[in-house]
């Protein structure tokens, strides 16, 4: 409590309303400010008990509170957006004021006094509310947009199944080389679509802050292997050395989004090998428990002083990537800075026109929390499904003949449901081990088929298995969510059913 | 100082009566219904205090801070997990959202630091019958570690803490009240024992 002034007319020169109050609610003082905004004269005013001047206040919300002011001798605030004002000001557009308000209690010449100081907040808070009506505009936008890309990468998924299955499939039959050659164009052109397909929704969802992140524990060597052996098939391809050189201890683990990671290193290496036409690829990893390091070097083209500044934004490929012909729209290197910098790390680029370029990441490494345990390493080995029962449920015939023919080469038997209805009959009537489920097909989906099937005392413990070209992250919380073991999205290649089944043996 | 089991019965009783005081004075304010309950104290050092809330809740906290001298020197200060002051900023406001920003939120949870920490401070100032001089509350959205490295514990080893549960429209929103008196407050408050324990 401090002692007021006895220029008190100090507070005619303040840009808030003040009224002063004595101990008995009486009005002593209102200054200039506040005069001018209740358009009564100061002499109106003062002498009059406060809650006569304003009957407002006598309100539930303010008299309790405001009558033990002098009592307790501790200051009040109130707040704007809880009583929008304390006294009712009309302003010059009709509009209410809004306020905020502070009430200290002070020492004066007479007694105690209340020194109430009113801010007109309604400016401020308009404006606040425009920007909130903005972002939600935006976020409405971004929401929007979400949902198409959505629709799209389903609509888009579905037929690459048809395209990449089919190629692989035909792959595996006896073609000549100019044959092979167009099988593996059609099959690179099904894999770019859903690179960018892949691309955009990452791209959308770093605009509108929803990239995800899930880390787990895995083992270095074991990544970076599988990194290794498929850069080497595409650096093969195109003639090309590839380097690599592990400097890590082979028996860490690091705790980080693996699909993420991979997506980093994957897209530098393919980057690296789409601009070399003639040398070496070099993936160089250094590893502490502080810190992840990965090195892209190429013998390339190279880029551009003035383009390494764009080269991390979306849409824009270097000149040397248009002129050699490479398809794409750029967005690779834009979603990996992403990445990086969400993972709290940083990418830089070393690069002379005609001398190679070397991408240069470094990650911060955190330990996992207690309890935390290691992945396991999914073998990439094909199993043996002799005399397992296999029900597919699909109803887009290309879709079940490459099922059909990705499971029956695993030595497995399968049965086909070409719809909801076909597949609880065959659940009801038949006996199978194993159940796969494509969710969009007619009479029932697959979420439904297995709700039916869960109804059964036959299906308690068999893993059922969703394929589906609903294969964005918030799809894949809400297979899991509904009950399923496995999700196999769709467009899925042989490489992907190997896989479902190695997990299945692993978790099952 | 080392706080005896009566004056830390003392204090809570005295903390405990604040709360129930600042739950009548917000149920007469806002159409809900709102319950307080403050069911436990606890008395902590700096680094003690630190961890608890980190336990509690979390790295981020919205604070609403009132410094009091007079018979008694301290602060006493209200926390909320941003989260948490936001979904309470939402049930008491007209037009707030959760995800608005913090000049919005800002004056609804000073306000409700003020009517908690004034009741708090008046049952302390009443049961022991010394006058108060409070400064107005401010309100921040900080890290614990930028709380605890507040002058406010430079030289005053023991905090106490008390759990504060807000149930208001079936949401139960949790904060904590941290009270720091300097030691000549403690001293007196236990000189007043007798008196305060007849």
């Amino acid at each position: 409590m401090a002692n007021s002034n006895s220029n008190i007319h100090y507070l005619d020169h303040v840009t808030d309303g003040v009224i002063l109050i004595n101990e008995d609610f009486t009005i002593v003082f209102v200054n200039k400010v506040f005069v001018g905004w209740v358009g009564q004269s100061a002499d109106t005013l003062v002498g009059k008990a406060i809650d006569d001047a304003f009957p407002m206040l006598t309100a539930k919300k303010f008299w309790p509170r405001f009558k033990r002011l002098f009592k307790m001798r501790a200051p009040m605030v109130l707040s704007a957006l809880i009583h929008h004002c304390f006294v009712e000001i009309q302003q010059n557009n009709d509009e209410v004021m809004m306020q905020d308000t502070f009430v200290s209690v002070l020492q004066g010449e007479h007694g105690l006094e209340g020194l109430i100081s009113i801010a007109n907040v309604s400016e401020h808070n308009k404006s606040l509310m425009m920007v909130k009506d903005s972002a939600k505009q935006i976020k409405t936008l971004a929401e929007s947009k979400m949902s198409f890309l959505s629709t799209i990468s389903h609509d888009i998924r579905n037929p690459l199944n048809g395209i990449i299955g089919s190629t692989e499939l035909l792959l595996d039959e006896p073609l000549n080389d100019a044959q092979t050659k167009l099988v593996h164009g059609i099959k690179d052109s099904g894999d770019f679509l859903l690179t960018l397909i892949k691309d955009f929704v990452d791209l959308t969802r770093v605009s509108s802050n929803q990239l995800r992140f899930a880390p787990e524990v895995f083992s270095l060597k074991e990544f970076f292997h599988n990194v290794i052996d498929v850069s080497q098939v595409g650096a093969k391809a195109k003639g090309l050395r590839f380097v690599y050189e592990l400097d890590f201890d082979y028996e860490q683990t690091i705790y980080i989004d693996k699909s993420r990671l991979y997506q980093i290193v994957e897209n530098l290496v393919s980057n690296a090998i789409k601009f070399t036409s003639k040398g070496f690829v070099k993936l160089r990893i250094n590893a502490d428990n502080d810190q992840l390091t990965i090195v892209v070097k190429d013998s390339g083209s190279g880029v551009s002083l003035a383009e390494q500044v764009s080269i991390f934004d979306s849409f824009k490929q270097a000149k040397q990537g248009l002129e050699m012909g490479n398809e794409g729209f750029g967005l690779g290197l834009s979603i990996v800075k992403s990445i990086v910098t969400l993972l709290d790390g940083k990418i830089r680029v070393h690069s002379q026109e005609g001398l190679g370029s070397t991408f240069i990441v470094t990650l911060p490494l955190t330990l996992p929390p207690e309890g935390y345990g290691i992945e396991a390493v999914i073998s990439q080995a094909q199993p043996d499904l002799t005399g397992i029962r296999v029900l597919v449920a699909e109803d887009n015939q290309i879709s079940q003949h490459i099922l059909i023919s990705f499971i029956e080469k695993l030595g497995a038997s399968v049965t086909i449901a070409i719809d909801g209805f076909a597949a609880c009959k065959c659940l009801n009537e038949g006996q199978y081990d194993v159940v796969l489920l494509d969710d969009n097909m007619p009479f029932k989906t697959g979420t439904e088929v297995y709700s039916f099937a869960k109804s059964l005392t036959d299906y308690q413990q068999v893993p059922f298995v969703i394929t589906s070209g609903n294969a964005l992250e918030e799809d894949n919380d809400r297979y899991t969510e509904h009950g399923f073991d496995f999700i196999l999205s769709k467009p899925y290649s042989f490489k992907d059913v190997v896989e479902l089944f190695n997990r299945m043996s692993l978790d099952i | 100082m080392e706080i005896n089991e009566d004056l830390k019965d003392v204090i809570t009783e005295l903390t405990n009566i604040g709360v129930g005081d600042a739950a009548s004075v917000l149920n007469e304010m806002v159409e809900s219904h709102v319950t307080l309950q403050a069911p436990l104290l606890v008395i902590l050092t700096p680094e003690e205090l630190e961890e608890r809330l980190q336990n509690d809740i979390g790295e981020d906290i919205s604070l609403v801070q009132m410094n009091f001298n007079g018979g008694m020197t301290g602060v006493a200060n209200l926390l909320f997990p941003i989260e948490s002051g936001k979904k309470l900023t939402n049930i008491l406001s007209e037009g707030f959202e959760e995800e608005d920003y913090n000049s919005l939120k800002a004056g609804t949870l000073t306000e409700v630091g003020n009517i908690i920490l004034n009741s708090v401070l008046a049952s302390f100032s009443n049961s022991l019958s010394e006058h108060l001089d409070y400064q107005l509350p401010e309100f921040s959205d900080l890290h614990v570690t930028q709380f605890i490295k507040n002058e406010l514990f430079q030289g005053n080893d023991v905090s106490f803490l008390c759990e504060v549960n807000f149930a208001v429209q079936s949401a139960s929103i949790e904060g904590h009240v941290v009270l720091v008196f300097d030691i000549d407050s403690l001293q007196a408050m236990n000189g007043k024992l007798p008196e305060l324990l007849m």
